[in-house]
């Protein structure tokens, strides 16, 4: 996971690789430790992500509240389509809204 | 799929392919299947047997890295050496995995299908999950203290 800030309490963060019950904690924390660190509008780029599974989705979910306590927002980007169909079978592409590139998530904050 | 209620544990009628992965219920098992899947969607392809769609090969695995997940995070005390042992296999009408572990029985929990649009869960997730991916998901637990779990994405 990287983090690369975009200035103005923004910043994207590129995952890499399958976010599962493996993976989703290290998720959860970077996202909190970024929110604390100012950076409260997040971009979350899935774009190398194959797989997301319930654990991933409730990290993604942690982040999001997380970054609306801090009266920001989480987005995701480029999900592929295990990640749409998760996020549509579970209701939450209400709320986890997605974006088809980083740069049009940014330009809506 | 006419199977009954315990039918499914042992027929192995009209299967076509077959993959099974036997280890320790615990995080590694996870990618060991993931590779599991991707030689059984290797071996369905050169097979002369139905090719199910991209969508649905995606929801099977969904399903299916949610029940063993589950397995792996319920079954056994923790730092203990549980086996789970999962089955691959193709039909000419499904795929299905058919999943065991000897650990403690599984009990639902109350708060099944939670409204996921209200409250953001941020766990809890898992087998409503599976139901809504999957065509079929059957829990049993035999005399001798096995669980049993039949994963179903019809063709």
């Amino acid at each position: 996971m990287t983090i690369e800030p975009r200035g103005r309490g923004t910043a994207i963060v590129r995952l890499v690789g399958r976010l599962d019950l493996i993976s989703a904690s290290g998720l959860k924390e970077g996202v909190v430790a970024a929110v604390g660190n100012g950076q409260h509008r997040l971009v979350i780029d899935l774009h190398a992500v194959p797989f997301i599974d319930s654990s991933g989705l409730g990290a993604l979910i942690g982040g999001l509240k997380a970054a609306r306590q801090a009266g920001g927002d989480l987005r995701i980007a480029r999900a592929t389509e295990q990640a749409a169909m998760i996020l549509e079978l579970t209701n939450l592409n209400r709320v986890l809204v997605s974006y088809g590139t980083v740069e049009e998530a940014l330009a809506n904050f | 799929m006419g199977l009954s209620r315990r039918r499914w544990r042992t027929s192995s009628a009209g299967v076509l392919l077959e993959e099974v992965l036997v280890g320790p219920a615990a995080l590694e098992y996870l990618d060991a299947l993931h590779a599991l899947l991707d030689r059984f969607w290797a071996a369905v392809n050169g097979s002369r047997g139905p090719r199910p769609l991209a969508d649905q090969r995606t929801a099977f695995i969904t399903g299916l890295i949610e029940i063993a997940s589950n397995i792996i995070r319920y079954a056994y005390p923790p730092l203990s050496a549980g086996k789970i042992e999962i089955r691959l296999r193709l039909h000419r009408d499904r795929v299905e995995a058919l999943l065991t572990d000897w650990g403690q029985p599984f009990v639902e929990p109350e708060t099944l299908a939670p409204d996921w649009s209200d409250e953001l869960p941020e766990s809890g997730l898992g087998l409503s999950l599976a139901r809504r991916a999957l065509d079929r998901v059957e829990y049993d637990r035999d005399s001798s203290g096995r669980n049993h779990w039949w994963l179903v994405k019809l063709l």
